[in-house]
């Protein structure tokens, strides 16, 4: 194994208590508990070198993250190896710790109330910068990431975006060789996602910093990664360059519409795979070279009062890929 | 060393700038906890206009006490209490992983983010209580060395707090959803602030050796009253460090766990 | 009516669940509430070691009065902050507004949940201590008397809440509120007798704390328990209480109508 970052068989398991419903399960739940055992991570291995930029994709609860906190040193596996920047993460050496940094979409570091800045000389004191890096990383980054005007706008003040921002240059003024980000662009606009991409991307190329990023969005590892990791149900179903499965994932398109009449699922059968969603909307599944005709087709020939047309859920893609590695598994064993 | 108190007073500054955006917070704080004070001080008035004296203790020694215990809890509560019941909080958010991720030791920065500052700043309420009971106690007239004695007991005793509460916060690791044990904290410090005459003996010795909560103030303020006495000091001493060890001990413990069963 | 009561019903139901769910919490809160009741008596005890009555009190009086304190504030008081104030800043109220609920009366059988799995523990401990000490405790014998205890207990914890439900309005205006419930904590359980007996403090404060609403938190209904008041001071405490209830009840609910109209001005 070689690499920054080495794991081998990683496994996580977890013990959950499940509760009966209503209030005689409560009851019931004061005296008996019962536990049912999940395996978040079963048994993962790659390798990762310096300076690549990788997505870990997969549908929610399919252990992205917690492979992430683990290589981050935040959970005990419970069998296997890992090895970053050649630490054992979980023994949570200082050394180890100056070295890396972890972002997280849905929860923020920087201190509420008062401006970013301070937050940023916090981390500087604690990661030990002396003042004219820390100037020159965060006068870098800001400009990077346009944000030099609100250093010293309290966090409460900024948008989601602008938060997220002032996050990644948190993060980055000690020059970590290896960046965790786990989910950044969720719950952000359009266009501050397509920010974080482009400095993302930018600052892989111009520092050779090495980036794991896990997603659910499927537009954000297109966007950023050369190669991808696909989880489902703990297990790695894919490992390789973003080809593979981009093909695959981009030979369908879905057409989402909805109707100012109803419309019989029958008369869409020409379109494509035709089928019902909830509040009224009918998604249609079609060949992607094909996607623009049949749009047109939908608006000419039908009462389309909205429509959109999106990729497949990342759910199908991965459901095919576990397939695939089941199938050639058989072929495999079948092979004399 | 020099690091660590950088760190301190990036944390502290921080706090400083916070408290300006919530000044009445900062007002409050303190009216409370001179409030309680007053309060405290108002029960053994009750007392004391019944009785002479309270378990062999006269008012003005009972007040020297109250305000030795003032002192003491009022800085231990502005110093340390933000941030050790904030340690359940950290965990409930997942702010936890990024303090578990820094370059710096998480006992010390889960110990030290934070400063209540109404707290800290109502310690001095402690100073006239302290100062009118000295002017009323005949022969009270403590030199360098008590006072310095005094003084390092005072730290002392705030080791001793910081140790239990410690100790009681890590449960949190374990007990995931008993936030209610934090009480337990509070119920047992109660016991701090009377003279530890009142117990009986095997009470005493339980809140002196077991949980030590009842020498934080007597000591120090029993020995200010009736002189130095090396013994006595060494004792608190060798109670405080044994504290701390036990109670870093039991967190750390608890991290590990944390590490083991979270998601 | 009886859809309105069959909503607060579920409310409160389905707050008897969440609570069970964390049942070290609930006995653990409540054990801690009376540990520094063992302080106090201890205090007491030293107290009364020298003398057989203190400000017309006997020693039997004062640990009953204590523990019967310390029962009745964990049962009786409410603290909402955190809840409230969350649905207020995070913008949550906005859910409650959409329902045809009011959102006073909702948390009222919310907390009376909560307050009823409190009663329960505190009861099964209460029971215990009479068993292991009876003969220390004075037991009130007098079924009317008993009434008007229950009676009074339960306008104590309607007052109660509509000064939680009050307070915690104020968080429309500011952003934090912690403090300004902790201070309200704070006189209430100085000047409800929380602390110590109303009564054996001098004269004059003791008639000025009779006129504060906090008095009827806890003093009052203990006192008509231990038997201590005429039938004057009875009636006048009743007359007091109700007359409380029905002014907070109106209060909080004002405040929460002014509060509602910043909020879909401001927004959160």
């Amino acid at each position: 194994m070689h690499g920054l970052i080495q794991v081998d068989s990683l496994s996580k398991a977890f013990r959950r208590h499940v509760k009966d419903e209503g209030l005689l399960g409560s009851l019931k739940g004061l005296f008996n508990r019962r536990y049912e055992e999940t395996r978040a991570v079963d048994a993962i291995s790659f390798c990762v070198g310096e300076g690549e930029l990788v997505g870990f994709l997969g549908p929610n609860g399919a252990g992205k993250t917690t492979t992430l906190k683990m290589l981050s040193g935040l959970l005990h596996p419970t069998s296997g190896m890992a090895r970053v920047l050649g630490h054992t993460p979980w023994e949570r050496k200082d050394a180890f710790r100056r070295q890396f940094a972890l972002v997280m979409g849905n929860k923020s570091q920087l201190w509420f109330d008062i401006p970013a800045m301070d937050s940023l000389r916090l981390n500087k004191e604690i990661y030990g910068v002396d003042e004219r890096a820390f100037k020159a990383s965060v006068g870098e980054l800001a400009e990077m990431l346009d944000v030099q005007g609100q250093m010293n706008v309290p966090v409460r003040n900024l948008s989601l975006g602008e938060r997220m921002k002032m996050e990644l240059i948190a993060s980055l003024l000690h020059r970590p060789k290896v960046l965790f980000l786990d989910e950044p662009t969720i719950g952000l606009d359009v266009i501050s996602q397509k920010k974080i991409r482009a400095f993302l991307k930018a600052y892989n190329q111009a520092t050779r910093t090495t980036i794991l990023l896990t997603s659910h969005y499927m537009e954000d590892i297109r966007a950023l990664c050369e190669r991808v990791m696909v989880i489902s149900q703990g297990r790695l179903v894919y490992d390789g360059p973003l080809k593979g499965i981009a093909s695959r994932a981009g030979r369908y398109k879905m057409l989402k519409a909805t109707f100012t009449q109803p419309v019989p699922l029958k008369a869409l059968a020409r379109l494509g795979k035709a089928s019902q969603e909830e509040e009224g909307r009918v998604a249609i599944k079609v060949p992607a070279a094909k996607a623009t005709v049949a749009a047109r087709e939908l608006l000419t020939r039908f009462p389309v009062a909205d429509i959109t047309i999106e990729d497949p859920p990342v759910e199908d893609l991965v459901r095919q890929l576990f397939e695939k590695a089941r199938a050639s598994r058989a072929q495999e064993k079948a092979r004399p | 060393m020099a690091r660590l108190f950088r760190i301190w007073w990036c944390f502290f500054k921080n706090v400083l700038a916070e408290t300006m955006s919530y000044r009445l917070n900062f007002f409050l704080m303190m009216t409370i906890h001179v409030g309680w004070f007053a309060v405290y001080l108002a029960t053994y008035g009750v007392i004391f206009s019944q009785v002479k004296d309270l378990a062999g203790w006269s008012p003005y020694e009972v007040l020297f006490l109250a305000g030795t215990w003032q002192l003491i809890f009022t800085t231990f509560v502005g110093i340390f209490v933000p941030n050790l019941s904030n340690i359940s909080w950290f965990i409930k958010t997942g702010e936890m992983d990024f303090v578990l991720c820094k370059p710096v030791g998480s006992l010390f920065y889960l110990s030290i983010n934070r400063v209540e500052l109404g707290g800290l700043s109502s310690m001095l309420s402690a100073i006239p209580a302290l100062a009118i009971a000295g002017r009323h106690l005949p022969g009270f007239a403590p030199t360098a060395w008590d006072l310095a004695a005094y003084c390092l007991l005072i730290l002392a005793g705030i080791a001793i707090l910081y140790s239990l509460m410690l100790a009681i916060v890590s449960i949190a690791f374990w007990a995931t959803r008993a936030s209610a044990v934090q009480g337990l904290f509070w119920a047992i410090q109660e016991f701090g602030g009377y003279p530890a005459a009142i117990y009986n003996r095997p009470l005493r010795w339980v809140l002196t050796f077991i949980i030590p909560v009842a020498i934080i103030a007597n000591l120090p303020a029993s020995m200010m009253l009736k002189g130095l006495d090396g013994a006595s000091v060494a004792l608190m001493l060798g109670i405080a460090v044994l504290a701390l060890v036990v109670a870093r001990f039991v967190f750390y413990a608890g991290l590990k766990r944390y590490q083991s069963a979270s998601s | 009516m009886t859809s309105g009561l069959r909503k607060y019903g579920a409310a409160y139901r389905l707050k008897l669940q969440d609570t069970m769910e964390y049942r070290a919490n609930l006995v653990l809160g409540n054990l801690t509430q009376f540990l520094p009741l063992a302080a106090v008596l201890v205090l007491w005890a030293a107290v009364y070691r020298q003398r057989a009555m203190v400000a017309g009190w006997s020693f039997t009086e004062v640990i009953t009065y204590f523990i019967a304190a310390r029962a009745a504030s964990s049962m009786l008081w409410v603290s909402l902050t955190q809840d409230i104030e969350k649905d207020i800043k995070d913008g949550l109220l906005a859910k409650y507004l959409l329902m045809p609920l009011s959102y006073f009366w909702y948390w009222l059988s919310v907390v009376a949940a909560e307050k009823t799995l409190n009663a329960v523990v505190v009861a099964c401990f209460l029971l215990a201590l009479g068993l292991a000490y009876h003969g220390r405790f004075f037991i009130q014998a007098d079924p009317a008397l008993l009434g008007l205890t229950a009676l009074s207990l339960l306008l104590a914890f309607f007052i109660s809440f509509c000064m939680a439900f009050t307070v915690c309005m104020s968080a429309f205006w500011m952003s934090e509120i912690w403090a300004v419930g902790f201070t309200k904590d704070m006189f209430q359980e100085a000047l409800s007798g929380g602390i110590f007996p109303l009564m054996m403090l001098p004269p004059a404060i003791y008639h000025a704390a009779l006129w504060l609403p906090f008095a009827y938190c806890l003093h009052f209904p203990l006192m008509i328990y231990l038997g201590k008041l005429t039938g004057d001071e009875l009636a006048r405490g009743f007359l007091f209480q109700a007359g409380y209830a029905l002014v907070l009840g109106l209060l909080a609910q004002a405040a929460w109508r002014l509060g509602v109209r910043r909020f879909e001005a401001v927004g959160a």
